[in-house]
């Protein structure tokens, strides 16, 4: 995606106005409760757009139209199944039990309805998972970041012969849409010239060496038959290619140091308004890019006609519910019982950095609201994420990278400095995202742990300090987590793994917490580590097993579905076998109990 | 060392194909039952979901489902939302 002046403007100015209004809107922060909580002042209406935006990331914003590029609609259940319902179950049942407790964090509500180890074992959970979830929500965005602005080191294959380059993909262990191919001199001279690549590697039926000497003095070439490729080969000539001019490390370094100044300064007030920015320009972006793509191709039905003439590959583009045996991972069953049940629930009755926001609602009727008009925008969502890929393949049908789709949809339909807009949209997400965690990090460990087990009375400024230290900590630990998954790419599923442990687990307890009265400690103990554990055996066993125990490559709404119900049966079992809590301690933490 | 990690690596795969078969019987008769669910039924599963949701929402006492406006004091009654979001859910389904 080449970008014009226009475009660099509105992104400049998107992420100065961002940051200066987070400053602004920090300039009233005086306590921890203002800095945790935002004073509990939020309206409803911020608190719903701050629900929405922070659960689509910039990842899912090219992943998720990149997924429905390939698969289609099904896509759409994440949105619509995975939290329409369950937003309106939360407004009415579980958030206002929440809200009612004054508390900071769902561990401190945990503690509340059960004992301190349930607390202090939830808060560990979430304290250590979202400081390296941030690390990986910024690294795969600054890839994605890279991906679209075309910032990867690029190769340069000059051969008569295109195929060539996939064995050089292959031989060097770099990703095919990072080389660029030429098949004359002149073209490669212009190509060199305009994309900088770091190395370039010429094909001896091309020309001799000494011409490409004098042509490429500036950039490391290498002088290959068709013959010699291979892997040694790749790895011994790769050591030859010059540094690249903008590394990944510098988008993660960048982005990191953008939101960490706003959220530092603004805490959850902060980040619930500049998600209402985020939500709009997302929103808006989206939505344009749907319409825009949909005028292009001549109206709905045109758009439907074609999408439906490509036959097999597109049967199940405009279906929601697919077969158990589907080739796609969305099947029905994990869909409805995996998604649904348990992953839907855990997410927004259960993740501390989704509930934390509608605890800062100024009354318990703005935090019911915020939820229901969340669910309202959520409706929207697919047409504006899901959408534009099916979009993406009507107007490109042979993209390779279907992450690339959007991109592709956008350079195809769009003039230069309406781009701009969309990559706000794209840079909207990701600031969301990561302000989300990296505020409700610190809020776990200065109120669930800090407060908790090193200085449990102190005056509030003093909580307001630390606060704003942790953020200072994690934001330095995500960027230095980034740094480590730009060499571990499998980090990324290894995280999502962990979640899949203990949501079923979390969710359990907090059900149980709030809908059974005879739920008490000692059960919500062995149900949250019974439960982890029991997932932990179930991935353990899959990856190890000669056949994997799941028929499916990413198991994780069935691990957390097996795991939730695991702890269920755990957590009654144990708090039928243990004294029940005493009536008083139950009066408003239990749902019609006061 | 490389016989004590060969034979540790041997002894985990056989425990866990143990816990596999264990749980695999069990799983694939759980499958064996979703395979035969016909896809129109199982959507109708999911409306039926939200049919429920909504008969719930529908069902809740008045003083669980009315806010008053903050600034205008005025009572807002939450529950058209609600069953505006369920009713959307259900057509999309049906049409999807």
């Amino acid at each position: 995606m080449v970008l014009g002046p226009i475009d660099y403007t509105i992104i400049i100015v998107y992420l100065i106005g961002t940051v200066a209004f987070g400053a602004y809107i920090g300039r009233k922060i005086k306590s921890g409760k203002d800095y945790f909580l935002a004073g509990r002042s939020l309206p409803w209406w911020a608190i719903g757009m701050s629900l929405v935006v922070s659960d689509i990331g910039a990842i899912d914003m090219v992943g998720i139209a990149g997924s429905a590029y390939l698969y289609g609609i099904v896509l759409g259940n994440y949105d619509w199944l995975g939290s329409v319902p369950v937003m309106i179950i939360g407004a009415f049942l579980f958030i206002p039990m929440f809200w009612k407790r004054k508390v900071a964090t769902i561990p401190e509500w945990l503690g509340a309805r059960y004992n301190s180890s349930v607390q202090t074992t939830s808060a560990l959970i979430w304290g250590i998972y979202m400081p390296i979830s941030l690390g990986i929500i910024l690294y795969a965005s600054a890839v994605m970041l890279n991906v679209l602005l075309d910032l990867n080191p690029k190769i340069l294959v000059v051969s008569d012969e295109k195929a060539i380059v996939e064995n050089i993909a292959h031989a060097t262990s770099v990703k095919k849409y990072d080389f660029i191919y030429s098949d004359t001199v002149d073209d490669a001279v212009q190509k060199a010239n305009d994309r900088n690549p770091v190395i370039i590697f010429i094909d001896n039926r091309i020309g001799t060496s000494a011409d490409f000497q004098k042509l490429f003095q500036n950039i490391p070439f290498v002088y290959f038959s068709k013959e010699e490729v291979s892997p040694s080969w790749g790895e011994s000539n790769m050591h030859r290619a010059r540094e690249p001019d903008w590394n990944i490390f510098y988008s993660i370094v960048l982005m990191g140091l953008i939101i960490g100044v706003y959220t530092f300064l603004g805490g959850l007030r902060a980040v619930v308004y500049t998600d209402v920015i985020q939500c709009i320009v997302m929103l808006g972006g989206s939505l344009f890019v749907l319409f825009f793509g949909i005028y292009k191709l001549g109206g709905v039905t045109e758009f439907v006609d074609i999408i439906g003439a490509m036959g097999e590959r597109t049967k199940d583009h405009f279906s929601l519910v697919l077969p158990v045996d589907t080739k796609t991972p969305h099947p029905w069953s994990g869909i409805l019982f995996g998604l649904g049940i348990v992953l839907a629930n855990a997410y927004w009755l259960g993740n501390q950095a989704i509930v934390q926001r509608s605890l800062g609602a100024r009354s318990m009727a703005d935090a019911k609201a915020s939820y229901i008009f969340g669910a309202l925008l959520k409706i929207l969502i697919p047409f504006a994420m899901v959408i534009p890929g099916i979009v993406a393949l009507a107007h490109n049908p042979a993209i390779a990278d279907a992450d690339k789709a959007m991109a592709t949809l956008i350079k195809t339909i769009m003039p230069t400095g309406l781009l701009g807009i969309f990559f706000a949209a794209f840079l909207a997400g990701l600031m969301s995202s990561v302000d989300t965690y990296l505020n409700s990090a610190a809020t776990v460990w200065t109120t669930d742990l800090y407060k908790k087990f090193i200085r449990p009375v102190a005056d509030d400024t003093h909580y307001l300090f630390i606060g704003r230290l942790f953020t200072v900590v994690f934001i330095l630990v995500a960027i230095y987590v980034a740094r480590f998954a730009t060499r571990f790419e499998s980090i990324y599923d290894l995280a999502q793994t962990l979640l899949s442990f203990f949501q079923g687990p979390s969710l359990a307890i907090i059900v149980l917490g709030v809908l059974w009265k005879r739920a008490t400690g000692p059960g919500a103990l062995a149900g949250l580590i019974g439960g982890v554990a029991f997932s932990s055996l179930l991935m353990w066993v899959n990856n190890n097993a000669t056949i994997p125990l799941f028929q499916v490559s990413e198991p994780f709404l069935y691990v957390a579905l097996w795991s939730f119900m695991l702890s269920l049966m755990l957590t009654i079992v144990v708090s039928l076998c243990t004294k029940q809590e005493p009536d008083e301690k139950l009066k408003g933490l239990v749902y019609r109990y006061d | 060392m490389i016989k004590i990690l060969t034979i540790t690596f041997s002894i985990s795969v056989s425990i866990a194909d143990t816990i596999a078969n264990f749980f695999r019987g069990p799983g694939q008769f759980l499958r064996d039952i979703l395979m035969s669910i016909d896809l129109t039924i199982a959507k109708l599963l999911f409306i039926l979901y939200f049919l429920a949701i909504a008969y719930w929402v529908y069902n809740l006492p008045k003083s669980e489902v009315t806010m008053d406006d903050v600034k205008s004091g005025k009572e807002i009654d939450l529950r058209p939302f609600a069953l505006f979001a369920m009713g959307s859910m259900i057509i999309i389904y049906l049409i999807f």
